[in-house]
């Protein structure tokens, strides 16, 4: 995956620009420092200790990454349709209610995850069954509701 | 003995001894599954423990989280892979005896360990909590400023991987904490305008994402394996577990010491727990060369000393506010929600339900018993269920357990969001403890400082100036100083060692 020195500098970018953020904030009266002081502080370690982070991958070469396994682009795109399917969730739920939504996701990912159709149905209609009852009846959570009223 | 009438009457209730069991079945599942950890099964228990009296809440984490780490030895034993990272110090040897054909009595060793570790675990926290409250009733904000610094730096420089990764980490849990609206003049900081970050990240679903989707994206990413599972006979579980224990009390004994003491460390948790157990029960072993072939003894030091490490890390999370592992993080998160806050005080409000958590720690050990048993009993079949159809299923109650807090899909986002970044930052060796930690001390370390910066009208000496500050102080630069001082100690042999060729 990615090596220390590119961890390093998206530290350092990191805490530049929080330390360049929280000076824009209001001070205490009396020139006391205020809202800013606990970022700004945290920015400048941030960026102190990822630069070090950077040089010392630096100092090493690039033979030492972190992650050695070798990732094929098909598991990268299993990950990324995890991500997709809680990011279509959080826009689909509101307009196709829970049940549905919830039902589509886990058929979905399950699939993708290599379950074959007729085994991920049955499981994903239980899942949401059972969600069902314990976040809408028992805890009493208002799971988002479709147009048809469920 | 009024008082634990009392106590046993409110335990022994219908609803409370349902939750016990139901959160102990749910713990001896999620441990059992190689990967799944205690601290990701906590924060999926949380949006169940926000529609409890505070009791029930914690009594549910603490039977449930004592369980997944005795079951974590389940696929150690069966498979050769640990179910939680605290059993990954003894899966060696574990494993080296089912090949023997000694697995039930590493199983039936693991359960009676775990189960007096834990034991041991419950009485130093009920012992030592209350001695401790005596001295933080004594403490200013100036103290308590140190003393959350000093507990994020240890969490920082002992968690795994490399200190400074650690130290970034942490960092970065402090910045998330300090997004929303500030105590000090009410102004938003880091919002970007949005609404809904005017309170912050919010605890519980920013737990979820770093811990239940990151997991999901992890088993996502990894290719399915078949594993072949051992065959154990479990009616001979307990065949020789007596005379063992017999053999090697100094084991059993120093395993639930040295567990107590590292629990009661912020960020050093059952895992570290197991794995310093592990090495000092190599190190003043008799038969050393045995150890990871087959020995009884780390499973005896360490399989105790991680249950023992349970118990201890409540200690410093209800006397000063400072977790002692990710999963007392989630433990203050909770009892904030519920209007309570961590701290001396709490001992002496709450007597009720110190005195419930008290008997429930013991209570939670005993029943591992039983319930370990019929675990070890149904091990294979929870082993054989299929990640495939597990990862989504996890996928569904993070996004719903995120979400039922607030009913808002905005913290669904922040879930998903600290997931992905959870998981890159694991795989890249930045360990995530000291992140949750930064993010439950960062309110904490702040509002002490600003108040002792205001008390003391900005005079940095003054944080040095009372006794206890000035040695908590001193201790934390001396924790800071700590990776510098190896970095040197490890040169100094080399350059000695340089002339001589």
């Amino acid at each position: 995956m990615a090596s220390d020195v590119v961890a390093g500098i998206i530290c350092l970018i990191l805490g530049v620009g929080i330390y360049l953020t929280a000076r824009t904030f209001p001070t205490l009266g009396g020139g006391y420092p205020g809202p800013g002081f606990f970022p700004q502080i945290l920015g400048v370690m941030l960026a102190g200790a990822g630069l070090v982070l950077a040089v010392q991958g630096w100092r090493r070469g690039p033979g030492r990454l972190v992650a050695r396994k070798p990732l094929w682009r098909w598991e990268w795109l299993k990950a990324l349709g995890v991500v997709a399917a809680v990011g279509g969730y959080i826009v689909a739920a509101p307009r196709l209610g829970f049940p549905l939504t919830m039902g589509l996701l886990l058929v979905a990912t399950m699939v993708m995850l290599g379950v074959p159709v007729r085994k991920a149905l049955p499981v994903a209609i239980l899942t949401v069954v059972s969600m069902l009852v314990i976040f809408g009846r028992i805890l009493r959570v208002p799971l988002p509701v479709g147009p048809w009223g469920w | 003995m009024e008082a634990i009438l009392q106590t046993l009457a409110l335990l022994s209730q219908p609803k409370v001894v349902g939750i016990v069991l139901l959160s102990a079945v749910y713990g001896l599942f999620i441990g059992s599954i190689p990967g799944l950890t205690a601290t990701m099964a906590t924060a999926l228990l949380v949006p169940f423990t926000f529609f409890l009296d505070p009791l029930s809440g914690l009594v549910a984490i603490i039977t449930m989280e004592a369980m997944a780490i005795f079951a974590g030895d389940i696929p150690a034993v069966l498979l050769r892979i640990p179910g939680t990272p605290s059993s990954a110090a003894y899966t060696e040897d574990s494993y080296e005896l089912t090949k023997q054909g000694k697995g039930e009595i590493a199983l039936g060793l693991d359960l009676i360990c775990s189960a007096i570790g834990g034991i041991m675990g419950a009485v130093a926290f009920i012992v030592g909590a209350p001695l401790l409250v005596l001295i933080a009733m004594n403490f200013t904000s100036f103290e308590n400023f140190w003393l959350a610094v000093l507990g994020l730096s240890g969490a920082a420089m002992v968690s795994s991987g490399a200190p400074l990764k650690g130290t970034i980490s942490a960092l970065l849990g402090l910045f998330l904490s300090t997004i929303g609206i500030d105590i000090t003049l009410g102004y938003p900081r880091f919002t970007f305008g949005n609404v809904n970050l005017l309170n912050g990240i919010s605890f519980i679903p920013a737990m979820i994402g770093l811990y239940g989707v990151s997991e999901v994206l992890r088993g996502a990413m990894s290719p399915h394996l078949e594993y072949p599972i051992a065959r154990l006979r479990a009616e001979s579980i307990f065949q020789g577990v007596y005379e063992l224990l017999k053999r090697y009390k100094t084991q059993l004994f120093r395993g639930g010491l040295v567990g107590t003491f590292v629990g009661a460390l912020p960020g050093a948790g059952a895992d570290i727990a197991a794995w310093l157990s592990y090495a000092l029960a190599r190190r003043f072993s008799r038969e050393p060369e045995k150890f990871g072939k087959g020995s009884f003894e780390p499973i005896i030091d360490a399989g105790t000393a991680n249950n023992a490490a349970l118990g201890a890390a409540w200690i410093p999370a209800l006397v000063f506010g400072i977790p002692g592992d990710p999963v007392t993080a989630i433990v203050i998160g909770v009892l904030m929600m519920k209007g309570l806050r961590p701290g001396p005080l709490i001992f002496q409000e709450q007597a009720g339900l110190l005195n419930g958590l008290r008997m429930m720690f013991i209570l939670a050990n005993l029943l591992m018993l039983p319930l370990g048993y019929l675990a070890i009993r149904a091990g294979s079949s929870i082993i054989r269920i299929p990640r495939n159809v597990l990862m989504p299923i996890i996928l569904a109650f993070s996004i719903v357990g995120a979400y039922a807090l607030e009913n808002s899909l905005f913290d669904v986002g922040i879930m998903l969001m600290l997931g992905i970044l959870g998981y890159l930052m694991e795989a890249n060796g930045f360990p995530i403890a000291p992140v949750v930690l930064g993010l439950v001390l960062g309110p904490m370390i702040e509002q002490n400082f600003m108040i002792s910066m205001i008390k003391a009208q900005w005079n940095l000496l003054a944080f040095f100036s009372r006794p206890a500050s000035l040695v908590l102080g001193v201790v934390t630069l001396v924790v800071w100083m700590l990776p510098v001082l190896m970095v040197l100690l490890r040169r100094r042999p080399l350059v000695e060692a340089t002339p001589g060729g």
